[in-house]
């Protein structure tokens, strides 16, 4: 049982002759908040219905908590709590029927968890599933994902209908249950502001593949934008500069790592470096995927 | 969670209106304190919310800056400032990072840095203080820390073509505003 | 629970084909009464009602159980509880199953009730004879039949209106189709529910169902693969 909640090899699904996933390698740490992110159509949801059994494979394999997907997919389950990318459930239940609904499948299920939550997100629990906003169908499936009492949380696109006041509310919850019982958080997101404030662990994903994993702390501390002035500076791209922009006498370097040392290596040629400045996720985000196309 | 178990910092006049009548401090609260709708539909945390838009702790995560650092920076600010006095109570690391919405592991960071740095300890079971005498940074290690603010200026200064007396005049402002003796 | 969510599902088709099946006879009796239809033609318009009831009953059961998943999109819902997806796809199936059987013996009571307080002969020589019995048992069969026949094409075409036009091209068509093969090839092809040709009509009937049975298992193993 290694310490990963979350371990992919080489996962790949093609439909066709269309690469959707081309060879992922996600590690996420057990106990972690991990965001995934990518555009749409990155592949993010292929991705997580190959992780809960929902889609096979064409190649590579995953392992979640420990346990292979393609063997022991029903023993994952039990213990995997999930919102999907399309916030549909039962339409003619209500609530607190699918809470009924829902409860008779799991062993660790907390009644206490559904008051609390149906309390703290406002949801109404009375109103069939129909009938209710987008904002509250996500809210539905939040609960039901919080009181299931799994020790991985997968959820596509938790945030993405809800108002920000809800997302404040769900971020509040989601750092209130990672010190409560410690369980694993793994969400896809295109909302990066919320990620950047909940997330330990972020996974950039564009075009099938995987371009960066690493902590959040690590990736905001090591990516600098460098702007240098001077003559005939270093313009390719490399493993360490990500992108070089140029306008006349001025670059603009976005570097991945040891930006200091890549300054000293200007200033050493005769440039003179203006500014080291870190860089939003946004930023980051923009120039991995601007790197790739 | 009650008042007693949580050493929170709070303004005097806050802990006066805690002991009140629980409907009459929500309403007073909500209408003269926070404009902005409070947004835990329980006010029992009425201390973890009100921590939560205290002027202390703001984080802004598009900023660039880790959240840690961000953390770690307004406690000296205000340790500097002298909004916090040593042995004055911190938030706990769940309440920080569950006030704040952010991860509980970087709020934890950012305590053990001000820790390993001597600006605040932890005693166990009991909660978070201000250290006694702050900071105990040997001078060339809080020179260090200071350097790339002391580029920045320079940098701006230069491309705003001002004058090294402007650029000097303008930060000794600054530090008489803050009343840092010297 | 799936049970339940199941019946939840049809509870309202279910008791309006309950209600249908417990009043047709009987009304049919109150407006004929005086008139001697019910006497001498009471038991084959109970017999073509009663299969025309089950007919229906079952290609709409049959319909209506499966597409909600996938019409609305629960799917990803339902198949990320820990249970095989066998599991689903049979509870469906028995809720329907027995929604079936209870239309039929509902229209079954009402029926020789209606006959019984009617008809000039004694209750057990009109109604119980082993003729009409076998009638009635070769339409709950039928039934059956269509049922899981529906159901899986429901389950295999992941929707609801399609399963159902698939079931009535097949089942109203093979009977015709059969009837061209024989006309011009003179070969005797077995139709559905009707007795095959050298077998008693009990084993014929048990053929059948089993045949009804293995559409719902070929079901199974095209859920089992399915990509969601």
């Amino acid at each position: 049982m290694n310490g990963l909640a979350i371990l992919t090899e080489h996962l790949s699904k093609s439909y066709g002759g269309k690469h959707a996933v081309e060879g992922i390698a996600l590690n996420v740490p057990r106990g972690a908040i991990y965001g995934f992110l990518g555009r749409n159509g990155a592949g993010k949801t292929t991705t997580v219905k190959m992780l809960l059994g929902l889609t096979r494979p064409t190649a590579g394999s995953a392992q979640v908590l420990g346990m292979s997907v393609a063997t022991e997919r029903i023993a994952i389950l039990r213990r995997t709590a999930f919102v999907s990318e399309k916030k549909s459930l039962f339409r003619s239940l209500t609530a607190s029927e699918l809470v009924r609904f829902s409860r008779g499948f799991y062993g660790t299920w907390s009644d206490r968890a559904v008051e609390k939550y149906s309390r703290l997100l406002e949801i109404p629990m009375q109103q069939r599933f129909a009938k209710l906003s987008n904002g509250n169908q996500t809210k539905v499936w939040l609960l039901l994902a919080l009181a299931q009492g799994a020790d991985l949380l997968i959820l596509d696109e938790p945030t993405t209908a809800l108002d920000p006041i809800s997302v404040d509310q769900v971020m509040h919850v989601f750092a209130e249950i990672a010190l409560d019982c410690g369980c694993t958080i793994f969400f896809s997101s295109h909302q990066l502001e919320e990620v950047e404030r909940i997330a330990e662990y972020a996974g950039f994903m564009d075009r099938g593949r995987l371009l960066l994993q690493s902590r959040l702390d690590d990736i905001k501390s090591e990516f600098r934008l460098i702007t240098a002035a001077g003559n005939s500076l270093p313009e390719q791209t490399s493993q360490q500069v990500l992108s070089v922009g140029v306008e006349g006498n001025f670059y603009r370097y976005v570097v991945t790592k040891d930006a200091d040392g890549f300054a000293a290596g200007l200033s050493r040629n005769g440039a003179t470096v203006t500014d080291v400045a870190p860089l939003s996720l946004r930023e980051i985000f923009l120039q991995l995927v601007q790197k790739e196309q | 969670m009650t008042v007693e178990q949580n050493h929170e910092i709070l303004p005097e006049f806050v802990r006066e209106i805690q002991s009140s009548p629980r409907c009459l401090c929500r309403r007073w609260v909500r209408r003269h304190l926070y404009p902005l709708p409070l947004q835990h539909a329980a006010l029992d945390n009425l201390t973890v919310w009100l921590y939560s838009y205290s002027m202390l702790f703001h984080v802004n995560p598009s900023s660039g800056l880790p959240l840690y650092v961000q953390i770690e920076s307004q406690v000296k600010n205000a340790i500097a400032a002298g909004a916090l006095q040593p042995h004055q109570a911190l938030p706990s690391v769940r309440n920080l990072a569950a006030g704040l919405g952010i991860n509980p592991t970087t709020a934890a960071r950012a305590y053990q840095n001000l820790e390993r740095d001597g600006v605040i300890t932890t005693v166990p079971g009991g909660g978070t203080y201000v250290a006694e005498n702050v900071p105990r940074f040997l001078k060339p290690e809080k020179l260090r820390r200071l350097q790339p603010y002391a580029r920045q200026i320079a940098v701006e200064g230069a491309q705003l073509l001002l004058t090294d007396e402007d650029i000097l005049k303008l930060v000794q402002e600054e530090l008489d505003r803050l009343g840092v003796r010297k | 629970m799936y049970f339940w969510k199941c019946w939840r599902d049809t509870r309202s088709f279910f008791i309006v084909f309950v209600i249908i099946a417990a009043v047709v006879m009987p009304v049919a009796a109150v407006v004929c009464v005086g008139t001697g239809l019910l006497e001498n033609f009471g038991p084959e318009a109970f017999r073509s009602t009663f299969a025309l009831i089950i007919m229906f009953a079952a290609l709409a059961l049959g319909a209506l159980c499966a597409s909600e998943e996938f019409a609305g999109e629960t799917i990803h819902f339902l198949f990320t509880k820990p249970h095989s997806r066998g599991y689903f796809l049979w509870t469906g199936w028995a809720v329907g199953c027995v929604q079936l059987l209870a239309i039929a013996l509902v229209n079954w009571t009402a029926g020789s009730l209606t006959l019984a307080h009617y008809s000039k002969h004694p209750v057990h020589s009109a109604i119980f004879d082993s003729a009409m019995s076998q009638q009635l048992a070769g339409a709950v069969i039928e039934g059956l039949y269509v049922y899981c026949l529906t159901y899986a094409l429901t389950v295999v075409l992941r929707n609801g209106l399609r399963g159902l036009g698939a079931s009535m091209a097949i089942v109203f068509g093979v009977p015709f189709f059969a009837i061209a093969i024989r006309w011009r090839w003179k070969i005797n092809l077995p139709v559905p529910t009707v007795p095959i040709a050298s077998f008693s009509p009990l084993t014929s009937n048990i053929i059948w169902l089993i045949v009804a049975l293995l559409f719902v298992f070929a079901a199974q193993l095209a859920v089992e693969r399915f990509e969601i």
